[in-house]
């Protein structure tokens, strides 16, 4: 649909979510043409479709209010991998002790998972992406990400390895001493939530997400 | 008064067996037959489906108890089978009645919250004084 009336994108974009339109927004601030393309469910005129699948579902999880359904009518979970646009459900992310938990078969939580222990968050596929819920994770870089060799002696990509502040020191207090996509993400999600306060010693962080919850419907 | 119309949802659920294939209750003219038979005491009816020697009359009421508590139905020989000592839990939800029984479940009133996404309370009312829970349950 409005794929034709760009007809000579500059950048293509694959996914509508945070990560994407937080690139499209910066791309297009600097005129370029940009295209996102998005596999999943497009936006509903309203959002009692949305609301009606959530009031029904049984389980009352992250991701009911969305498609696809990964639940048939019998009430069996489906293989997402088997569907258009498949993704996880919480409900089959832990760890292996019912009917449908099990997060080390791809076929249940279709994430492939060889850890101990379960990755249990999960993600949106529809326009909006993963913005679409917050599930309480809302990964949020501190400076000790960005000094995982000179503090922990591991890296993994090598991009971020200059210290950017160090425990011991003063903490900078203002934001632009933080890496730019720290602040990027911090001020693009502030549209819908207040920057909150992360108080860091070591590696023990705290944050309050009630707040966010608070601010955020679904 | 019940402008919701939440009653139609309810008899739906209790009139019909939905699995494997929707047809109507045998059990559900027997309730009604005890409900219609005294209609100036709905308690003592109540008391007498509940108490009633055939367990298919009782569990169905236990059914539609829940059903007006939590929106969800909970098939009757589900709750028969789940009644025994060691019973495991919890007990599994058949489904939803309606997305209406859901929102308009007693259960958010005794808790004096509503679900999410969904609420009565009408803009402004924060400036007065929350309800007293006998205002619900009363």
């Amino acid at each position: 649909m409005c794929a034709e009336r760009i007809r000579d994108p500059d950048v293509v974009i694959v996914g509508s979510g945070i990560a994407g339109a937080l690139i499209a927004k910066a791309l297009a601030t600097g005129g370029r043409k940009v295209l996102i393309l998005e596999a999943g469910e497009a936006l509903p005129p309203d959002i009692n479709s949305y609301m009606n699948r959530f009031l029904m579902a049984k389980s009352k999880v992250p991701e009911s209010p969305y498609l696809p359904e990964l639940f048939n009518a019998k009430g069996d979970l489906t293989d997402p991998s088997t569907m258009n646009v498949g993704r996880p459900t919480v409900l089959s992310l832990g760890p292996k002790d019912s009917k449908f938990n099990d997060f080390q078969n791809p076929k249940m939580s279709y994430l492939v998972q060889h850890g101990p222990l379960a990755f249990g968050s999960t993600y949106e596929r529809v326009n909006g992406g993963t913005s679409r819920h917050w599930l309480g994770t809302s990964l949020r870089f501190v400076p000790a990400d960005f000094e995982m060799k000179s503090r922990y002696g591991r890296l993994s990509t090598g991009r971020s390895n200059t210290p950017i502040w160090r425990s011991g020191t003063a903490r900078p207090r203002r934001r632009s001493a933080y890496p730019p996509m720290w602040r990027i993400r911090n001020i693009s999600i502030s549209d819908s939530a207040p920057i909150i306060p992360i108080r860091c010693r070591g590696l023990r962080c705290r944050r309050s997400t009630w707040r966010w919850k608070r601010r955020c419907p679904v | 008064m019940d402008p919701i119309q939440i009653k139609r949802d309810y008899f739906n659920a209790a009139k019909f067996i939905e699995k494997p294939s929707r047809k109507p209750n045998p059990i559900f003219p027997k309730l009604m037959d005890i409900i219609r038979g005294d209609p100036t005491n709905p308690v003592a009816a109540a008391a007498k489906v509940m108490n009633n020697p055939d367990t298919a009359v009782m569990y169905l009421g236990r059914s539609i108890i829940l059903a007006w508590y939590l929106g969800v139905w909970y098939d009757p020989d589900v709750l028969k089978r789940y009644n025994t000592p060691n019973q495991p839990s919890p007990v599994p939800v058949d489904r939803v009645i309606s997305a209406a029984a859901y929102t308009q479940g007693w259960t958010w009133r005794v808790a004096q919250a509503h679900p999410m996404g969904y609420s009565e309370l009408r803009y402004g009312y924060w400036a007065q004084d929350a309800l007293p829970l006998s205002d619900y349950i009363a």
